[in-house]
């Protein structure tokens, strides 16, 4: 059980076990990592011989200007897109390799994906969105781990209500419950506070940190927010398709002059 | 404001495709019609058999009953012959010429009829009628002597007859041979197209028509020059007592029998409702298609008007695009209309219902009637869409999801319960008398219930979602719960797609359920009806009346009753006026009628019927408001009066006719006293084979024949017994085609709109094949949704109409082989028009449509 305080904030929080990943094993490695559009005279590379590895258990933020390919990066990362050449490891699972319907599967029990926005089918209560990834899968709901999920978002009295009915905060926490339901290797998030005020942004955020130093999950986000990026443990900067810089400490001041001086 | 209108144009083309080939069929239909109207109600405009003639005179069709005013009738009533007598003195007139048509037919060396060709009836006429074409002898002589004939050469060369042989014809007389002393045509070919025609001489013509000191018309030949204007100004004002119309031009089409202006009337009817029916399907299928694209824009007609655009001009966009897509489907479709009508001529060329050589000229108003028919319909379809577009506020562009509205909005509410309450009400009408009638109500209603249930939409989907959308979860795992979530929570959704479902399975339903029940109805109430052990039935037009005694005398037989088929109208007891324009009556032998025939009686009996009195229909009675012992006041064929008291009042109807009435009542009023069948009845102890083959023997003697049982004659009755059936596939079927079209289109633009959310789903963790199982379930409660509601709705109208047909019971047929094709062809639709949309929105990169570039 390991205990670390959310940076900036003193709220001890309980602890269950984390869930027993090999850690020696890296969540995601990417390894020369390219990604073209186009053809002829037309290409536009997205993605430059990326190589990098996202330790279990960490909480990483990717930033950049516009156009600088961070988008691109995790949807290859989660598998959502094929890389042009390299390679994405999930663990020892070469991701890039897996074909329908195996890459499904494989996506629904190992990786959780939140979008800045439409996270959530229409149709379905909170509760039916949560547990969807699960019985999509086939597999048995575990109530216990569900109800803990759901307290930790603090969603738990609005379980049968529809997105609809949710304010823009109460979708992502159901959005960030739903991720973490299946229990996967690696959660992807796209912008996760882009349309969230200041408030609730910073509860989102409290939230994944608090899965990262509970459940020990490991956090992928993409944000141009630098407030947001100075929950992560490291922050990756991206631009022209290349890492160009990173660093340990993400203290928001930091993180924006180094964001400044990338955009000039 | 136009670049706007353009972009959003371009990107739904898809969208619009669907609407735009739902106006082009409809325009398509439409055009055909009235183009088709246009010349059928012109009338076939020459007259072949009455070519040489000026003028052509015949009985007027209305009819003054007491205190009334003039009605008019479909009969035209026969005319005394000494008028050609007055006429032949007015100046400048060459000939007035009395002329009869009846049937009469030659029979080959082998003892059968002769047959020219399927169009030309066979036709018996004086020999002086001849001038009226006119026909020249191209060999022998004109007929002398009352067995002497001359046929025309058409008749010949297809039977190999030449002048001097003895033949046979048949008519509304014994068989009878006569001798071939010439042969003629006309100046247009061998014989006239629509007839093949038999010249007697005038005293046997006349007696073949029943007709001993009248005519059907006199045609006038005029001196060579006369002016005809004038000569037609004399005439009438000569003949100005008497009851007749002066026809000149090609008005005198309508007195030509060959000319096929009577059949054409039907057709224009049919017609008629087809484009009627049609504009109204259309009318409700747009409707729900522009107001489907509306809500599919939800969020770019809200930013539109974020950016500025007022209501107003959203009003205009949104209608300029409806006249966009409907004039440029306009045009198509009038293109297509032009081999549709030409299509339609030739089916109707082939059943009769049009002359050959019948054409439909291109008639210039049918370009802006069509237009403005099909501008008409788009318009009023997008107002409703129209209004709820006005009503989008802008802050609609900046919500993420779409806000769930109301459930149903009140004037919708009202308006489907409207149309439900209407429905049910038309329930209770009782249909007076015929089939066209029964089949209008039954139409009437299951359109107004139908549309009822469309636009009630969601209030239709949840129940079916709530209970058996459970089994489907039950059985079909999470996929199935998904499906039904989605319909349960989202009802609006799947209502879109179920309305025109409903209309397209409900038409088609109706419309066999229809066809079967009529039929089985008369079938059911005329094998109840018919007791006789035998029916004689003709295999040429009819039977002559006096083939009766033959049969009569032949050991064995017990009793006859000839069926004697004639057209009338009855006059109503109450308002003195006509109860509808055509009662179908059958003059019966009244001794013989018990015994041939178990007619339910509900007041009355045979006992009392005897000449002089008349048994009418349950129905009948009650539309004249008569009962047993009142009189009756008939108008037969020839439009004179005859009275009749009723006897006895049935019910069992269905396929005899109205009224029963005496023949020897009937025979003067009757124009063709041909017999449509011989019921026979035979003693206790005798054979039914030997008589039969008795009465078959007959047929050497040259009466056309043959003799069925009760149960053959039944059988083949249930096969002739709707004569618009046709009419009724080709209108209704129109309806549900529409209709299917509006679905598939539907069902697609519906999955194109929900791209996001099904990617979304993939994304969660569904894989493809899960995703289309999920739709794939969709699809089926849809079908379940659409196909119990409509196939109930249809079975409902049908149900209705049996109860008012058959006067007490019903005898609701519903032919489980097409209602099974048709839910199979809706099935079938319906998961292809569902999954193969999904499918493609699988395909397309997931990056771009779940808007991580948004």
């Amino acid at each position: 059980m390991r205990i670390r305080k959310a940076r900036g904030t003193e709220r001890p929080i309980e602890m269950p076990p984390s869930k027993p990943f090999g850690s020696s094993i890296p969540a995601i490695q990417l390894q020369g990592l390219s990604k073209t559009y186009g053809k002829g005279k037309h290409v536009v590379a997205a993605l430059r011989e990326i190589n990098e590895q996202f330790p279990q258990g960490s909480f990483t933020a990717i930033m950049g200007p516009s156009g600088s390919g961070k988008s691109t990066l995790i949807q290859c990362a989660a598998g959502l897109d094929t890389p042009s050449t390299g390679k994405v490891l999930l663990g020892s699972i070469e991701l890039n390799q897996l074909k329908e319907p195996t890459l499904t599967i494989t996506r629904r029990e190992q990786i959780g994906f939140i979008f800045q926005a439409f996270n959530l089918l229409p149709s379905l209560n909170a509760r039916q969105n949560i547990e969807l990834p699960i019985r999509l899968a086939g597999k048995a709901v575990d109530r216990g781990w569900i109800e803990r999920i759901v307290t930790q978002a603090g969603i738990g009295d609005r379980l049968k209500q529809r997105p609809a009915e949710l304010s823009g905060g109460q979708r992502q926490r159901v959005a960030i419950a739903r991720a973490l339901a299946p229990r996967p290797r690696v959660v992807f998030a796209d912008e996760p506070t882009g349309a969230l005020d200041t408030r609730t942004a910073r509860a989102i955020l409290e939230l994944l940190r608090a899965t990262v130093d509970e459940f020990g999950q490991t956090i992928i986000m993409v944000t141009h927010d630098p407030v947001a990026a100075s929950f992560s443990d490291r922050v990756l900067f991206l631009a022209d398709g290349r890492i160009v810089d990173e660093t340990d400490e993400p203290t928001a001041d930091a993180v924006a002059a180094r964001l400044t001086r990338l955009e000039s | 404001m136009v670049r706007l209108f353009w972009n959003s144009l371009r990107s739904r083309r898809t969208n619009l495709t669907g609407s735009l080939l739902a106006v082009i069929l409809s325009v398509t239909l439409i055009y055909a019609s009235i183009i088709l109207i246009k010349a059928a109600s012109d009338g076939p405009g020459v007259t072949p058999r009455l070519g040489a003639t000026a003028l052509v005179i015949r009985g007027n069709s209305t009819i003054t009953l007491d205190q009334q005013e003039p009605e008019e009738t479909d009969l035209s009533p026969r005319i005394p012959v000494a008028l050609a007598g007055t006429i032949a003195h007015i100046d400048d007139v060459a000939a007035a010429i009395p002329d009869v048509t009846s049937y009469a037919q030659v029979l080959d060396a082998s003892g059968t009829p002769i047959v020219v060709s399927a169009e030309a009836a066979p036709r018996g006429q004086p020999w002086a009628s001849a001038a009226l074409t006119p026909f020249h002898l191209v060999a022998g002589h004109a007929p002398r002597a009352d067995d002497e004939v001359v046929v025309d050469a058409a008749i010949a060369e297809q039977g190999k007859l030449s002048v001097g042989d003895r033949i046979t014809i048949v008519s509304s007389q014994a068989p009878t041979t006569y001798q071939l002393v010439g042969i003629a045509s006309p100046p247009s070919g061998r014989g006239l197209e629509r007839q093949a025609t038999i010249f007697f001489t005038t005293p046997v013509a006349q007696r073949l028509a029943n007709a001993t000191d009248s005519a059907d018309l006199i045609g006038v030949l005029a001196e060579p020059g006369t002016d005809i204007a004038a000569l037609k100004e004399r005439v009438t004002s000569t003949l100005a007592g008497e009851h007749v119309d002066v026809l000149s031009g090609p008005a005198r089409a309508q007195a030509d029998v060959a000319s096929g202006a009577s059949e054409l009337g039907d057709f224009v009817a049919i017609l008629g409702s087809l484009a009627g029916f049609v504009g109204f399907v259309s009318i409700f299928i747009l409707a729900s298609t522009f107001a489907f694209s509306i809500q599919q824009r939800h969020r770019e007609i809200g930013l539109q008007r974020a950016i500025g655009v007022t209501p107003r001009q959203l009003w205009v966009m949104i209608a300029a695009e409806a006249v966009v897509l409907t004039v440029t489907g306009t045009l198509i479709g009038m293109a297509l209309g032009t081999p549709l009508a030409r299509a339609l001529i030739w089916y109707a060329i082939r059943r009769g219902l049009a002359p050959p050589g019948f054409t439909a000229p291109f008639w210039s108003w049918a370009v802006p009637i069509t237009l403005g028919a099909a501008l008409g319909i788009a318009l009023i379809a997008v107002l409703g869409a129209g209004r709820r577009a006005a009503k989008i506020r802008p802050i609609e562009a900046l919500r993420e999801a779409a806000v769930p509205r109301r459930f149903i909005g009140i004037p919708r509410l009202l308006f489907g319960l409207a149309c439900i309450i209407g429905g049910l009400a038309v329930l209770g009408i009782e249909p007076s008398l015929d089939t066209d009638a029964a089949v209008a109500i039954s139409m009437l209603e299951a359109s107004l219930l139908m549309v009822g249930c469309a636009v009630l939409g969601p209030l239709v989907v949840v129940p079916f979602a709530w209970l058996p959308g459970r089994l489907l979860s039950f059985a079909g795992g999470i996929t199935g719960e998904l499906a039904r979530w989605n319909a349960l929570r989202m009802p609006q959704r799947m209502a879109s797609v179920v309305a025109p479902m409903i209309l397209s399975v409900g038409f088609a339903s109706l419309m066999f359920c229809l066809l079967a029940t009529v039929q089985d109805a008369t079938t059911q109430q005329t094998a109840a009806r018919v007791r006789a052990d035998l029916v004689v039935v003709p295999t040429n037009d009819g039977l002559p009346l006096n083939v009766t005694p033959a049969i009569d005398r032949i050991p064995g037989v017990a009793a006859t009753s000839v069926m004697l088929p004639a057209g009338g109208l009855l006059v109503d007891a109450h308002s003195g006026s006509f109860v509808q324009q055509d009662v179908a009556m059958l003059g019966v032998d009244p001794a013989a009628t018990g015994a041939v025939m178990r007619l339910q009686f509900t007041q009355g009996g045979v006992t009392n019927f005897h000449n002089g009195t008349v048994l009418l229909s349950k129905q009948l009675a009650k539309a004249a408001h008569l009962k047993v012992g009142d009189t009756a006041i008939f108008y037969g064929e020839d439009l004179r009066p005859f009275r009749l008291t009723v006897a006895g009042i049935f019910s069992n109807a269905l396929g005899t006719g109205d009224a029963l009435v005496p023949r020897s009542d009937l025979l003067s009023q009757v124009n063709a006293p041909l017999a449509e069948a011989v019921f026979v009845e035979l003693d206790r102890d005798s054979q039914l084979d030997t008589v039969q083959q008795q009465i078959t023997a007959l047929a050497h003697d040259g009466y056309q024949l043959q003799t069925v049982t009760q149960i053959e004659y039944v059988a083949g009755l249930h096969q002739s017994v709707v004569s618009g059936a046709w009419a009724i596939y080709l209108i209704i079927g129109s309806a549900a085609g529409l209709a299917g079209l509006a679905m598939v289109n539907t069902m697609i633009m519906s999955m194109e709109q929900r791209a996001r959310e099904l990617i979304l789903l993939h994304l969660v963790g569904a894989t493809t094949r899960q995703v289309l199982l999920t739709i794939g379930s969709e699809s089926l409660l849809v079908l379940l949704i659409g196909a119990v509601t409509g196939i109930g709705i249809g079975v409902i109208s049908v149900f209705s109409i049996s109860v008012g047909l058959l006067g007490d019971g019903s005898a609701l047929a519903i032919p489980l082989g097409p209602l099974a094709a048709i839910v199979a062809a809706a099935a079938l639709l319906s998961i292809i028009a569902h999954i193969v949309p999904a499918w493609a929105a699988l395909r397309t990169d997931p990056a771009s449509q779940i808007g991580m570039k948004e």
